[in-house]
């Protein structure tokens, strides 16, 4: 069963003290929230190096969590962060095929769709959220996009410039 | 628990940390901007001591645009520090657009009293307000930057602007103190260079600062 919010809330007022293992039980969790949160946003290959790089930005800024806030919309905010900031520094990802989604309980499916990436990608416009999704996260070369989409090579290149950065301007954004 | 030495090293590496704060923010820049304002008065003189009030509704005005200014960009520093979903800091926009209103104002006055700009200049002046308040707009800016450091914005061009914002906007508000000039149009032309100047300075250094 996974942590809820205030398990997680609790446990990280906890660790803000000095408790490591309160810390540890949360880091532990934390890491399987956010393996379900990049789901099939992050490729698999990249995926482990994703949650490792939130995780060690969680701990880096963790004086940045407020106990009278919550705490998932702070989580989700840095794994956005830092979603797209591996976007940008990806330029090819190696094939392989997407793995399949882990099963996942019906309230963290929940809360996922409403904090996670999939809904940010959702804030552009489509022809930009499909250029991403063919050349960052399937790993396609230009070309290969190109032919998969129907837009020239010069538009996927534009597109994954312009849906990166309205998605960057949008990190906080619920809608 | 399962076994994993990444989530273990993180764990053994825990210090206790005090959550960043709000108002330690509008502390710094408070700080900052008395600091800047005593040094004014001390070392220029404050402008009661020419003549012009401390009372003078046009000073007050400006005063209170630029203070309001500031503590908007400071507001959403803060918030900025603490990401999270749902998370607002547009209020600086609504604070940027009544400070707009001193340029529009100058341009009318400009072509309705029809004094050649040349006479409203005043350089020599205009060069030391743009000075110290640009000077104290560094100092202000650098202290608002490492206290923005701790926290975790997500949008760091945007806090590079409002941090430049809030500290030319502070640094102004301390040169105010001294200066003597109470023409709309002098004050819309050298408040404001010093104003994008800040912000330009803030857009281009303190990304690279904060960036995490």
């Amino acid at each position: 069963m996974a942590a809820d919010e205030a398990t997680l809330a609790r446990l990280m007022a906890q660790a803000q003290r000095g408790d490591r293992a309160a810390y540890r039980e949360m880091l532990g969790e934390c890491d399987l929230w956010l393996r379900r949160f990049y789901g099939r946003k992050a490729h698999p290959d990249a995926l482990e190096d994703l949650v490792q790089e939130t995780l060690i930005s969680l701990h880096r800024k963790r004086a940045s969590w407020d106990s009278d806030r919550a705490f998932l919309p702070w989580l989700a905010a840095i794994a956005r962060y830092r979603w797209l900031d591996h976007l940008r520094r990806v330029y090819r990802a190696p094939e392989a095929e997407l793995a399949v989604e882990p099963a996942v309980e019906s309230e963290e499916e929940a809360v996922g769709a409403r904090l996670g990436v999939d809904r940010l990608l959702g804030t552009i416009p489509e022809a930009q959220a499909l250029a991403i999704r063919l050349t960052k996260i399937d790993g396609l070369s230009v070309a290969e996009a190109s032919a998969r989409s129907g837009q020239s090579e010069s538009a996927v290149k534009v597109n994954v410039h312009r849906g990166l950065k309205r998605m960057a301007a949008l990190i906080e954004d619920e809608a | 628990m399962t076994e994993r030495p990444d989530l273990d090293a993180l764990a053994d590496d825990l210090h206790p940390v005090r959550p960043i704060r709000p108002w330690s923010v509008a502390a710094i820049a408070m700080v900052a901007t008395m600091v800047g304002g005593m040094l004014v008065i001390g070392l220029i003189g404050a402008r009661s001591a020419y003549g012009p009030s401390f009372a003078d509704p046009i000073f007050v005005l400006r005063a209170g645009l630029l203070a309001l200014l500031a503590v908007a960009c400071l507001v959403s520093i803060a918030r900025m520090a603490r990401p999270s979903l749902g998370s607002s800091h547009g209020g600086w926009r609504w604070a940027l657009a009544a400070a707009a209103i001193v340029p529009l104002a100058a341009v009318v006055v400009a072509i309705a009293d029809g004094v050649p700009l040349s006479e409203r200049m005043h350089m020599w002046d205009g060069m030391e307000c743009l000075r110290w308040s640009l000077g104290i707009a560094l100092a202000t800016g650098a202290a608002l930057t490492l206290w923005l450091r701790r926290g975790a914005p997500v949008y760091p061009e945007r806090a590079g602007w409002l941090v430049g914002i809030a500290a030319g906007s502070l640094g102004a508000f301390a040169y105010a103190l001294h200066c003597p000039h109470d023409d709309i149009v002098y004050i819309a032309i050298w408040n404001g260079i010093a104003l994008v100047a800040a912000a330009v300075i803030g857009r281009l250094a303190v990304p690279h600062a904060i960036r995490w």
